[in-house]
């Protein structure tokens, strides 16, 4: 056999276990789920795999009178913009929290950095539906925060922290804050802090480095943590079942209800593609409208 | 040492002709036992328009000097005064010096006009004076067709330009460069040195230059400070700190140089045991039967048949090296010498090893170190 022969035949092999697990564990699923959208709905659960229907897709923004007639139907189209506003809420407030956390964790010395990213990272070692109920503690009516609050005499009535927007966007933000602090960290970690003394050498004082300078340079990391933020957030399942209570249902929790009590696979299967194309062509946009900076920051 | 302001010529009282004037400043890092004094009491005026260079070996506290200037570090003690006023209190920001970086630290995400035209926009100067400053400065370094191109599309002779532009833009009072010529290769280098230097004659703005690099400190600078351990030993002319070292550091760091242990005779004469005396023209404090240690460079020895006022020695090597011959010899005593030769017809004379020579040195080429002659 040839060198290049033998080269192609070693990549194959190298690369044949990750091609294998994609291909069973990802695209199988995803194209049974695409099929499954397009077939008939079995009441009693499950899918009629004979017969072809688009009543799904109909579905998401129609309701189809006892007469046979369509009428516009906005529920679920408002469970999905509430999933895009809490999950674009999140991502927000995550930035917001986790850029001055990234940098301080980036400008402590080698052995402190060490403690903080374990720090950071610490919330994983605990399941997530442990930490979600131990906001329900939290928040509650007779919950921690306000029995304090209550007991200082601030308040006289306990606040409605529970079981509305503000809980899940308080719990997701918690929940996923990590996956955005951890990327900005790191590409801060690598900017050369000479760059910053330039800067400053240059006239600008630190707050025109840090917009200047520091924030183009951790564009990369920035990006990276919004999408791993937003993404997430907009599928979670847990959070707005626990904090959310039965008003505050986002995409996540219509699937699973879909697939679950309300027997219809098919409708739970195009709301899972209707997400999915959701959060591939907001990435779309977004990847065009910063490709430059993107570039430029490399 | 003391020996700086003596040999700077003029007392440190003549501030008005002072960019920068550096006064005891020390600078420690660390604390406790792992303490590492960078920089010890250094005193330096540095004048108006100059070319001054900073020059030793690495840990020599030359970038420490460099580095409290622009003000990324903060003096342990000491002062330090830019046309007189105290900087002490001042950040980076507010300093009107720019550092040429060793690596340039050019800015990645911006164009190479971006980049030079930072410092302005920072001062907030009107946007038509940014462009033609920035214009400027760009035909200055003979950038102009590469304005746009970004940082990691030019070669490094082209970034180190733009480095230089970039320092240069907000015309600070004092530019100082780090080794800015260290990554080059060598041909860059030599053009770099002339360009330097044409752009500090052209631009009227005080360099200061840190460099272990003697050839380079030698042809761009107006003076010269050069350090080892935190401490400035000497500061003068190229021509000073070359033909007349005060210390051995400075003798043995720039150049080669022939070291003689000697005792003291009289105000200017010294014996060498076992082979004569040799005359020195600069006055010394020692007195008669101090030791002493005389320092000579080897291009100024004349080698000769032995005769009369000539110092005798034996050939014991004879070195071509092109434009030069090196001639090895040995004194009574067993020390070796080296004197250097050029290869010019009308002087050259043949000396083969194990012939005996004469050999004298002119009483001006003569320098008596200041240190322990030990």
């Amino acid at each position: 056999m040839t060198r290049a022969g033998k080269n192609t035949l070693f990549r194959v092999l190298l690369i044949g276990p990750a091609l294998l697990a994609i291909t069973v564990f990802m695209i199988v699923p995803l194209g049974l789920m695409a099929y499954i959208s397009f077939r008939g709905r079995d009441y009693s659960g499950g899918v009629l795999w004979d017969q072809f229907s688009t009543e799904a897709y109909v579905r998401l923004f129609f309701e189809r009178e006892l007469d046979g007639t369509l009428a516009l139907n906005f529920n679920y189209m408002i469970i999905i913009l509430r999933s895009v506003w809490l999950s674009f809420l999140t991502m927000v407030i995550s930035l917001a929290v986790g850029l001055p956390v990234a940098m301080f964790m980036a400008t402590r010395d080698a052995k402190w950095k060490a403690v903080l990213v374990f720090m950071v990272t610490l919330p994983f070692w605990t399941n997530l539906l442990v930490r979600n109920y131990a906001w329900i503690l939290l928040l509650r009516d007779h919950g921690t925060i306000n029995s304090v609050l209550l007991w200082l005499g601030i308040i006289s009535e306990p606040l409605p922290l529970l079981h509305n927007a503000f809980a899940v966007a308080v719990g997701l933000t918690y929940s996923f804050l990590p996956f955005m602090v951890l990327p900005i960290y790191a590409s801060l970690e690598k900017i050369d802090l000479r760059l910053v003394e330039a800067s400053f050498d240059l006239y600008a004082n630190r707050w025109q480095t840090i917009r200047r300078v520091i924030l183009p340079l951790a564009y990369p990391g920035i990006v990276a943590g919004c999408v791993l933020v937003f993404v997430p957030a907009l599928g979670a399942y847990i959070t707005p079942e626990l904090l959310g209570g039965g008003k505050t249902l986002m995409i996540g929790n219509l699937i699973g209800f879909q697939f679950g009590a309300a027997r219809n696979w098919p409708f739970g299967a195009a709301l899972g593609l209707f997400l999915l194309a959701l959060v591939l062509v907001s990435l779309g946009l977004y990847a065009r409208r910063y490709r430059g900076e993107l570039e430029g920051s490399q | 040492m003391n020996t700086s302001t003596q040999s700077d010529g003029e007392p440190s009282s003549a501030q008005a002709h002072c960019a920068v004037s550096v006064r005891s400043l020390s600078k420690e890092f660390g604390a406790g036992s792992n303490a590492f004094l960078a920089l010890d009491a250094v005193s330096v005026d540095i004048r108006k328009n100059e070319f001054f260079t900073l020059l030793g070996p690495s840990g020599c506290g030359k970038t420490t000097l460099l580095r409290l200037i622009a003000g990324f570090e903060q003096p342990t003690s000491g002062s330090i005064l830019l046309d007189g006023a105290d900087l002490s209190a001042k950040p980076p920001y507010q300093r009107p010096v720019n550092t040429v970086f060793q690596n340039y630290a050019l800015f990645p995400h911006m164009t190479v006009s971006e980049n030079i035209s930072f410092g302005l926009e920072m001062l907030g100067r009107p946007k038509d004076e940014i462009k033609a400053v920035t214009a400027d400065m760009l035909r200055l370094v003979r950038l102009d067709a590469m304005a746009d191109r970004r940082i990691t599309q030019i070669s490094g002779g082209q970034q180190q330009r733009v480095a230089l532009a970039r320092a240069l833009a907000p015309k600070p009072k004092v530019l100082l460069l780090d080794e800015p010529l260290s990554a080059l290769d060598l041909q860059l280098r030599k053009d770099m040195q002339l360009e330097l230097k044409r752009l500090q004659t052209d631009t009227g703005i005080t360099f200061v230059f840190v460099t272990h690099d003697q050839d380079e400190a030698l042809t761009m600078s107006d003076r010269i400070a050069v350090m080892d351990g935190g401490k400035i030993l000497q500061i003068g002319s190229p021509r000073d700190i070359y033909d007349k070292p005060q210390h051995r550091f400075v003798a043995g760091f720039i150049g080669e140089i022939n070291l003689l242990p000697v005792e003291a005779m009289g105000e200017h004469d010294y014996a060498i045991a076992g082979v004569g005396t040799l005359r020195c023209d600069d006055p010394s404090e020692l007195r008669k039967g101090d030791p002493a240690m005389l320092a000579v460079r080897p291009e100024r020895i004349v080698l000769s048949a032995p005769s009369a006022g000539t110092l005798p020695g034996v050939i014991s090597n004879v070195v071509y090296h092109g434009t030069d011959t090196i001639f090895h010899f040995k004194l009574a005593d067993g020390l070796e010498m080296r004197a250097r030769s050029q290869n010019n017809t009308a002087q050259r004379r043949a000396f083969a090893k194990g012939d005996a020579i004469g050999w004298s040195v002119d009483a001006s080429s003569v320098s008596v170190l200041a240190d322990d002659p030990s």
